[in-house]
């Protein structure tokens, strides 16, 4: 067995050596390049994937390696199960599986914990993605306001009993906030327009008014006052997790 | 070429790695069409440095949102894919290129819900899910008259009118529609009529096939009659099916992998091969009472029929496969489908473990694994009601490469 079964090492950025066997690691197709064209003695370095997460990796790659060799007796099912529970991870491990699969060039791991992570966000609504992904809206308010207003389909979504809940950004985003004649800042939240209180008076102010346009013009206007951090010098930006009622 | 630069990006890095630009800002990211930028520093040093060269690997490393972009987005849903325009402009960049609905069209092909015809009302559609699956007219008004939704497949919907039976070929997500010509021989309102269309990740232009199972009213033949759109007109296969009583051919034929059939009245599966337009038989598992109630599906990548059988008030699904379509398993509903709701008709059958059933008025859902069972929706309509599955695919039916840039292929 010591003699047909060569051993790589693999060194992480949190500086574990795991010791694989070759059939193993070349799985990866960045190991295999730098195994086949470098020195095979040493310890190879991956210095953006962490211990846990290449032991993890290492895991998959040998319940696929010994499946598809037959050294282990498994069927496509239950390969396929296998697979569907080692992706049940929570959201931070499963975006560092797919950046390390990535960089290591696991085909089939990217493929399965991408397909993972479509699924997971599929229902989502934009300001949930930009949120979960950490992307900068880079929008003007009239510019998302067309977009929405051309595939209004699209944001037809299910939705629950009327509740507001400010979803907190970090300190340094900020966006751009147009004011109408009336210097009033519209943001446009969900699928709808919620009018805020003008830029000038919102330094000052600790907390600030929402108010939320009704679709129906007779029913009477809703204030709610809300906490808000850090208003920056002139231009804010609040994300409205609002559902609305069907 | 800018088109191939995904697939190019993957094969270069091997040898290369790529410098990204850190300034990501900025106006409209032309990156899409960019030719990666080579590091020439990289080049030299393999194999001697191989250490260095794996710190580059690593230095070039893709954030997050480029990682998604490349391996994640095409493989959702047209309405998700429709409303994420609205996360940043880059998205709507990405999300907006002909490419890139050609490569959804091509990695996404999950069924997402059925269109539902009561007679000749106006179609609608059940979507699996509400928040990922749809699209802008689900009753498909765009059409210049009145519409029956004949078949769909991966995307293209097939429809014929009300008045003239003209055959049209539309993509709901994107509106577009076209007239066929005329076919050759007479189709009449009720030929067994199948949409092949098959996405190749090369192929940027989508062609597809209507394949037509033509009968006659006296006569015991089945002409099969093809459209195809890369010649853009009918052709009358010179295979003649002399062995079939065609009219008993149902309506709702299904494509799988090359193959076109439909389920006959007189107990069997007519399969007919695109390729070499040969025909062949299967045994149909359903008898003369339960006929018009199964379908068939793919499980596994394997056609399987999906037969309900309504038994002393409780309602069984026996799945078939293999070539004899023998018994394979059987699955028993958690609850007494059958007497509440009338009818029980298996519909369709999503990743080898979610049924769809319609259960009188109402669709169901039945999670194998899970033995749950969830309502779908609720309608007008009981058996009479056509159901045709639908994939929310971005499928255009313009050329990916001349809408927008001028170019001819």
């Amino acid at each position: 067995m010591g003699s047909t079964s060569t051993k790589i090492k693999l060194r992480t950025s949190d500086q574990k050596v795991f010791e694989v066997e070759k059939a193993v690691a070349v799985q990866s197709q960045t190991i295999k390049y730098i195994y086949e064209n470098g020195c095979p003695d040493s310890v190879i370095h991956v210095h953006s994937v962490s211990g846990d997460i290449l032991s993890k990796i290492l895991d998959y790659c040998k319940k696929h390696v010994n499946s598809a060799a037959g050294k282990e007796d498994i069927s496509p099912e239950e390969l396929y199960e296998w697979d569907a529970n080692f992706v049940k991870v929570d959201q931070n491990t499963l975006f560092d599986l797919i950046l390390a699969a990535n960089c290591l060039k696991i085909e089939s791991l990217l493929d399965l914990t991408c397909q993972t992570v479509a699924n997971m966000i599929k229902g989502k609504r934009p300001e949930e993605i930009r949120t979960t992904f950490n992307i900068k809206n880079d929008y003007t308010i009239e510019a998302e306001e067309a977009v929405r207003r051309e595939n209004k389909w699209a944001f037809d979504m299910l939705g629950g009993v009327g509740t507001m809940v400010i979803e907190e950004l970090a300190d340094d985003t900020m966006s751009k906030c147009v004011t109408n004649t009336k210097s009033r800042v519209c943001v446009i939240a969900a699928n709808q327009i919620v009018m805020m209180r003008s830029i000038s008076k919102l330094a000052n102010k600790k907390s600030i008014d929402v108010y939320k346009q009704p679709q129906n013009p007779t029913t009477p206007r809703i204030k709610e006052s809300v906490k808000q951090r850090n208003v920056g010098t002139g231009f804010i930006e609040l994300f409205f997790h609002f559902k609305c009622k069907m | 070429m800018a088109d191939f630069e995904g697939n190019n990006r993957e094969t270069l890095e091997d040898d290369f790695c790529l410098l990204e630009d850190s300034d990501l800002e900025g106006d409209v990211d032309e990156r899409f069409y960019e030719l990666p930028i080579l590091s020439p520093k990289a080049k030299a040093k393999i194999p001697v440095d191989y250490n260095k060269a794996l710190k580059y690997v690593d230095r070039k490393e893709a954030g997050l949102e480029d990682v998604l972009r490349d391996h994640a987005l095409h493989l959702l849903p047209a309405k998700t894919l429709f409303r994420f325009k609205t996360v940043s402009r880059r998205w709507d960049h990405w999300i907006s290129s002909p490419l890139f609905a050609h490569r959804q069209t091509t990695y996404f092909k999950n069924v997402s819900g059925l269109f539902c015809q009561v007679a000749d009302h106006s179609p609608s559609f059940i979507s699996f899910n509400q928040d990922a699956y749809g699209m802008p007219d689900p009753s498909l008004s765009f059409f210049p008259e009145p519409v029956k939704v004949r078949s769909s497949c991966n995307g293209l919907v097939c429809c014929q009118g009300i008045e003239d039976d003209t055959y049209y070929i539309c993509s709901p997500v994107t509106k577009e529609w076209k007239k066929l010509p005329r076919p050759n021989l007479y189709h009449g309102a009720k030929a067994a009529v199948v949409l092949a269309f098959e996405p190749y990740v090369l192929n940027f232009n989508e062609s597809y096939e209507l394949v037509c199972a033509v009968t006659f009213p006296d006569y015991p033949v089945v002409y099969f009659e093809i459209y195809s759109s890369r010649s853009s007109s009918w052709r009358v296969s010179d295979t003649i099916c002399y062995e079939l009583d065609g009219s008993g051919l149902h309506d709702g034929g299904y494509y799988m992998k090359g193959v076109v059939y439909w389920e006959s009245s007189s107990g069997v599966i007519l399969a007919f091969g695109l390729r070499d337009e040969q025909y062949g038989f299967l045994p149909l598992p359903a008898n003369d009472e339960e006929y018009g109630n199964g379908a068939l599906a793919m499980k596994h990548g394997e056609l399987c029929y999906i037969q309900p059988r309504y038994q002393d008030n409780v309602c069984t699904i026996n799945i078939h496969g293999n070539m004899d379509m023998s018994l394979k398993s059987v699955i028993n509903l958690p609850y007494d489908a059958g007497s509440t709701f009338g009818v029980c008709r298996a519909l369709g059958f999503i990743n080898g473990d979610i049924l769809i059933l319609g259960l009188g008025t109402r669709v169901v859902s039945y999670h194998v694994k899970e033995q749950k069972v969830e309502l779908i929706s609720q309608h007008e309509g009981g058996a009479c009601t056509r159901y045709i599955p639908y994939v929310n695919s971005l499928v255009s039916l313009r050329h990916p490469l001349i809408r927008d840039k001028g170019l001819i292929v």
